[in-house]
């Protein structure tokens, strides 16, 4: 598991303890493991101000998996 | 100096159950009752305009103890504020015109309405605070009531499990000797024009940008209610209360949390009525501004514009500041 996968991990743990997300499952679509629309939004914010990027209204919604999140963030810092 | 005497909330009868509609909205009651906050949302009786509500708040605020057992009760009334974005008719004439006629208040009275959100009362406060003691007046009138039934799309996900319709009536008057009333003595205001189309109204119809309006509130109000203590010269655990905006339980839990202060000073309300806009700030205020154990509080209304205002209210006497 990368830094940046661990990283958003917590993130999402923090923000709701309850959601079974781990290094095994990163493909899987977050609403499916516990995580709602609010705490979605809140998990975006969160990135942005960790990792020092904007994350636009259209790229926001494609970014359900703990994958596509990492991915987003690789592609920004590159 | 001008202070807080009482406050008096209306809210309407008429409930909507977010219960009820689950599976038109594809959430849990779990979400409700942890994320929303929300049980029921008030609604106006049909007819009942945005002076009506007004009229309401302020009968019971001449009921409440304090104006009750004052002397005079509320006294002649020099000026009356109406903070509201959802007015009588088309806001031709201010709806405070028409509070005026209909409470059969003194020729020799301002009236005059705001047009602000959510940050409403505290903006309101802090203006209604500076006319008065500007103009030498005693006795004023700060009315807030925006129904946004009457814009809300009663089928849109984003908006039709949060906003209630009620109104309040505080009280603002001379602080005599022997009172200790709380009022505004500090404040830092905030706006975001750039993303005034997060939360518009369109054509007679609410559209609110969630994301934004949560990335917005969770970012900038930590910072206003920061930066507030920081040039008061107070710690965090100085405050006794902090009354924020009830926009929904998240957004305050999440302010809650970014601010690290403790639950039991960042109280949650509005469970059976919704989000009020303007007035839920003083739906909340409404019960301890005359509980002397209370000497400090940070205020916080944040939302259209986007706009945050924050105020710090002290419990202040005629010598001066009691904390």
């Amino acid at each position: 598991m990368t830094t940046t996968t661990e990283s958003v991990i917590n993130i999402i743990k923090d923000i709701n303890p309850k959601t079974e997300v781990d290094a095994g499952n990163t493909g899987a679509v977050l609403f499916d493991l516990g995580l709602d629309s609010l705490d979605h939004a809140s998990v975006l914010l969160q990135i942005e101000e960790e990792f020092g990027i904007k994350i636009p209204d259209a790229e926001s919604e494609l970014l359900v998996t703990v994958d596509a999140i990492v991915k987003f963030i690789g592609d920004r810092a590159s | 100096m001008i202070g807080i005497g009482a406050i008096g909330c209306y809210v309407p009868e008429g409930r909507i159950a977010n219960r009820d509609r689950l599976e038109e909205f594809g959430v849990t009651e779990r979400f409700i009752e942890s994320k929303l906050g929300f049980r029921q949302l008030a609604r106006r009786a049909e007819g009942e305009e945005t002076s009506d509500l007004c009229v309401k708040a302020v009968a019971a605020l001449r009921a409440e103890p304090a104006a009750a057992q004052s002397p005079d009760g509320i006294g002649a009334i020099e000026c009356l504020f109406l903070c509201t974005q959802n007015p009588d008719g088309g806001g031709l004439p201010h709806t405070s015109a028409i509070v005026h006629e209909k409470l059969g208040l003194p020729a020799a009275c301002a009236c005059l309405d705001i047009s602000l959100g959510c940050s409403g009362f505290v903006h309101s406060l802090v203006v209604a605070r500076a006319f008065m003691e500007a103009n030498g007046m005693s006795n004023g009138l700060l009315l807030t009531a925006d129904p946004y039934s009457k814009i809300v799309d009663h089928h849109d996900r984003n908006t039709a499990m949060i906003f209630g319709d009620g109104a309040c009536a505080t009280w603002l008057t001379d602080i005599r000797p022997g009172q200790a009333l709380l009022a505004p003595v500090r404040a830092r205001f905030h706006t975001e024009g750039h993303r005034h189309r997060a939360l518009q109204n369109r054509d007679g119809v609410l559209h609110m940008d969630g994301r934004a309006v949560f990335n917005f509130s969770a970012t900038a109000v930590p910072v206003e209610i920061a930066g507030l203590l920081d040039q008061a010269g107070l710690d965090k655990d100085d405050i006794d209360l902090y009354l924020l905006h009830q926009g929904s339980r998240y957004i305050v839990d999440t302010i809650r949390s970014r601010l690290k202060l403790d639950e039991s000073r960042v109280p949650l309300a509005l469970a059976d009525c919704g989000n009020t806009v303007s007035s839920s700030i003083p739906m909340m205020l409404r019960a301890v501004v005359r509980d002397e154990s209370v000497g400090r509080i940070v205020l916080s209304g944040f939302g259209v514009g986007l706009a945050v205002a924050t105020c710090l209210l002290e419990r202040q006497a005629l010598n001066g500041s009691l904390k």
